[in-house]
């Protein structure tokens, strides 16, 4: 359990040949095999992904240092913070971050709106549109630091 | 794989791998501990295995009844829900006798896990020793 975790099993930072260029997707989803199926596609596509299931998992990459490019995220998590407040939140501490949110609830997505670049992602999906999506603000992001 | 997730078709899923890739051998981590669960993937992941992650035992016989393909488990035993890391080494022995599966924990009854015949390795562990004994089972 949480309280068994010891430091000795080896820092996400540091583990064995982990390559820095690609970039870090950090795809929240609480139902396991919708979790599975787009992170395995998203792995595939080349990006390094981290499986979280509750808002707080992003803090506790952020805070143990790892770097993020994208959250995607479902709207609708267990736990005190929601899809919504993450991107509230992020859009604060860590404006470098994207946030591409996901429901199959109804309007949830269309809610998100203001809280995405590119607006929601309905679910279902298609796993290719998130990676295109993820893709778009890569390049956004790039395009951006070339200017400055 | 779920249906609402992509097209449903006679298209092979996008995330198929090629037919000529070599067959990564598919390990299923459970584990409640975000960071724990996180790290291991991580690095077997690195290692050359497909890792599938589960949050506790529910997602993990999710994960193994939906036809997914599962070549081990790596299973903590201390989880909240109505099975631990012990009953679903017993759901496994029936449901997929086939399968092997390594238990740990950091409140260590290795006592219990080889009164009943399971592997186990104590928490803290070392990735690399997991990854041997993995190789090792497999």
């Amino acid at each position: 359990m949480g309280q068994e975790r010891k430091e000795a099993i080896v820092p996400m930072k540091t583990t064995q040949g982990e390559s820095t260029a690609k970039p870090v997707v950090i795809v929240i989803e609480p139902e396991v095999l919708v979790r599975m199926a787009i992170a395995e596609f998203l792995r595939d596509c080349g990006f390094k992904v981290i499986e979280g299931i509750v808002a707080e998992d992003v803090r506790t990459v952020i805070d143990a240092g790892t770097r993020l490019d994208i959250v995607f995220s479902e709207v609708r998590l267990a736990g005190r913070t929601d899809g919504f407040a993450l991107a509230k939140q992020l859009r604060n501490t860590h404006p470098e971050i994207d946030v591409i949110l996901t429901s199959g609830v109804a309007g949830a997505a269309e809610k998100s709106t203001e809280l995405c670049a590119e607006g929601p992602l309905k679910k279902p999906y298609k796993a290719a549109d998130v990676a295109a999506r993820i893709n778009l603000l890569l390049e956004r992001r790039r395009s951006a630091a070339k200017k400055l | 794989m779920p249906p609402s997730l992509t097209n449903v078709g006679s298209e092979p899923p996008p995330w198929s791998p090629p037919e000529d890739a070599p067959r990564k051998r598919v390990v299923l981590i459970v584990e409640d501990d975000f960071l724990t669960r996180c790290t291991a993937a991580m690095y077997l992941r690195e290692t050359g295995y497909r890792v599938i992650e589960a949050e506790n035992v529910a997602e993990g016989i999710s994960v193994l009844s939906s036809g997914t393909r599962v070549d081990f488990v790596f299973s903590d035993i201390n989880m909240p829900g109505s099975l631990d890391g012990f009953g679903l080494a017993q759901w496994l022995a029936k449901q997929h006798p086939t399968v092997r599966i390594l238990l740990t924990s950091g409140v260590h009854p290795e006592a219990l896990a080889e009164a009943t015949g399971l592997f186990f390795i104590a928490k803290p562990y070392h990735l690399d020793e997991v990854d041997r004994l993995i190789k090792a089972m497999l």
